[in-house]
């Protein structure tokens, strides 16, 4: 019987929100933020500072581990669903 | 003849009170005859029990003229006049007669109601005082025979700006939707207040809009604010448009005078997503936008909560200083009466004002989404939002709109409908009433306003909220 070879393909990554906490909108801990959400696979796209959300990307699998980041209130998959209700 | 009186001549003595024991001072002029409710498929029973019960003799139907066509002076010589379709005839009794018929009403089910027949005038340009007293004094005799009748479940109950309203629709002035939201009568404009629309973008180059301050900015990638759309042109044009459009149309707007913001969070096509929808949210507070209308919406399922992120961004942004109103469509889902979706996302936030659409008969609009779910998954309020009348861009060929049901748009100006056109009611009025309060009004004061002088409908809380939103006079 073959045996699988090589690695599986690396999932798509999926668009992501993430709402920070009142107490880490400050510069310093927005950055310090920033830094864990990256080493846990966020990848930042916009800091939209007047609401407190950092919109970017990450691997599916690792939505869970960015909300274990201090200071990241919620995080979100995004949905592109949106349409005019006309 | 019984009484020898003039024919059709005005009356200004008091007629008769009419059936079931109405206390209510009738006013207005009448012709001396008297409006006889009768059931369906009554026929000639009905016309008997009419002559029994007031003792006229002569009677005379539309059915005997071919096409109905009646003989005015044949009819003139008849004491009762019967028109078989509507099941209503035309009596020609003395007061006195009419005890006859009341009783014969209240007791009779072969006669249903009893009715002074009223004059009507023609309404000239605009609604003056005469005119009003005139249709108030018809809306007695409506009121009557609705009353009079079983209420279906869901009719809304009629009043003066009712009846005038759903009776008149778009005038030569004004929409439908800016005479059921006081809007036309309002003094105040928006004055010193932003709004941001977040849709398809506008039509900077609309001939409605000469000279009017517009800022704008697009989310979407590889595409221009300009709208090839049309949604985002005729959302701006219900809050914001003119007070006199140029182009010599009936005005559209609410909030001629507030500064227009327009963000492009969807595409032409007319789809969008969180990233592009929170970018626009965050352009409108940085640029202290205090009113933020999305008329945008993502199916919910029942069970579905609302989103932690645009609920957070929503509580922080409403109970800031002063705050910030972001209001958004309930959706359109909806299949009324058997099926009622959920209301849309973001919607459904207990911080976002939910809108919902009502129609000219102040009845829920079929397509409106309600509340299904708990925890702000509810409607906070209605607006008009069927054929509803406003912006269009101009020139807008159809090359370059979408395709699908109701496209191609004409150009310039047109009619749709949608808790889309409800939503940015709601918005232009919400800037309405903080220009009349003061621009540092709190946005969770601004909310308790709209809610709070919403114009109370016949219909339940889970459809249309706190009501109809009305304007600050």
């Amino acid at each position: 019987m073959p045996k699988k070879t090589g690695k599986s393909k690396p999932e798509p990554p999926v668009g992501v929100s993430v709402f920070l906490k009142e107490s880490h909108l400050g510069a310093t801990q927005a950055a310090g933020v920033q830094r864990e959400l990256k080493a846990k696979g966020f990848t930042l796209r916009e800091n939209l500072e007047a609401i407190g959300v950092l919109t970017g990307s990450a691997p599916a699998a690792a939505l869970e581990a960015l909300e274990s980041v201090p200071g990241a209130e919620k995080v979100e998959k995004e949905r592109t669903d949106y349409r005019t209700q006309q | 003849m019984p009484n020898p009186r003039a024919r059709g001549s005005r009356r200004t003595a008091q007629p008769a009170e009419a059936s079931t024991g109405a206390v209510t001072p009738l006013t207005g002029e009448f012709t001396g005859k008297y409006l006889v409710l009768l059931p369906e498929d009554c026929g000639k029973s009905s016309l008997e029990a009419i002559k029994q019960a007031s003792g006229l003799k002569t009677a005379c139907s539309a059915a005997d003229f071919t096409g109905a066509a009646v003989s005015m002076s044949q009819a003139e010589g008849a004491e009762v006049l019967y028109l078989d379709k509507l099941n209503v005839a035309v009596v020609d009794s003395d007061p006195s007669q009419v005890g006859g018929l009341e009783s014969a009403a209240a007791s009779d089910s072969k006669i249903l109601a009893v009715e002074p027949e009223r004059i009507i005038y023609t309404l000239g340009g605009g609604l003056d005082e005469q005119s009003l007293q005139y249709l108030r004094g018809y809306k007695d005799a409506v009121n009557h025979l609705y009353e009079t009748l079983a209420t279906r479940e869901g009719e809304a109950s009629l009043e003066d700006e009712d009846v005038m309203a759903a009776m008149l629709a778009n005038t030569a002035q004004f929409t439908l939707g800016l005479r059921a939201t006081l809007v036309n009568r309002s003094r105040f404009a928006g004055r010193g207040i932003r709004v941001a629309v977040l849709d398809t973008g506008f039509d900077l180059n609309h001939p409605d809009y000469p000279g009017r301050v517009v800022s704008s900015q697009s989310f979407i990638n590889g595409q221009a604010v300009d709208d090839l759309n049309g949604h985002g042109t005729h959302c701006i044009g219900s809050a914001l448009g003119p007070q006199r459009p140029v182009t010599g149309v009936r005005r559209y707007g609410c909030a001629f005078a507030a500064e227009i913001f327009a963000g492009k969070v969807l595409s032409n096509a007319g789809s969008g997503g969180d990233t592009g929808i929170l970018v626009g949210i965050n352009w409108a507070i940085t640029n202290k936008c205090r009113v933020i209308p999305m008329s945008l919406g993502a199916p919910v399922q029942v069970g579905e909560g609302p989103s932690p992120i645009y609920e957070n961004v929503a509580q922080r942004t409403l109970r800031s200083n002063p705050g910030k109103l972001i209001i958004a469509a309930a959706g359109n889902d909806s299949s009324r009466p058997g099926q009622i979706a959920p209301v849309s996302r973001p919607a459904n936030c207990p911080s976002i004002m939910a809108v919902a659409a009502v129609d000219s008969n102040f009845g829920i609009a079929q397509f409106s989404n309600g509340r299904r779910n708990p925890n702000g998954g509810g409607v906070d309020i209605a607006g008009p939002g069927v054929a509803v009348f406003s912006s269009a861009p101009d020139p807008f060929p159809a090359s370059v709109q979408p395709t699908g049901p109701g496209r191609p748009w004409p150009p310039r100006h047109h009619t749709i409908s949608g808790t889309s056109m409800a939503t940015p009611h709601v918005a232009g009025i919400a800037a309405m009433w903080l220009e009349s309060r003061g621009v540092n009004t709190p946005a969770t004061a601004l909310w308790q306003l709209l809610t709070g002088n919403a114009r109370r409908l016949n219909l339940p809380s889970r459809d249309v909220g706190a009501g109809l939103v009305q304007a600050p006079i």
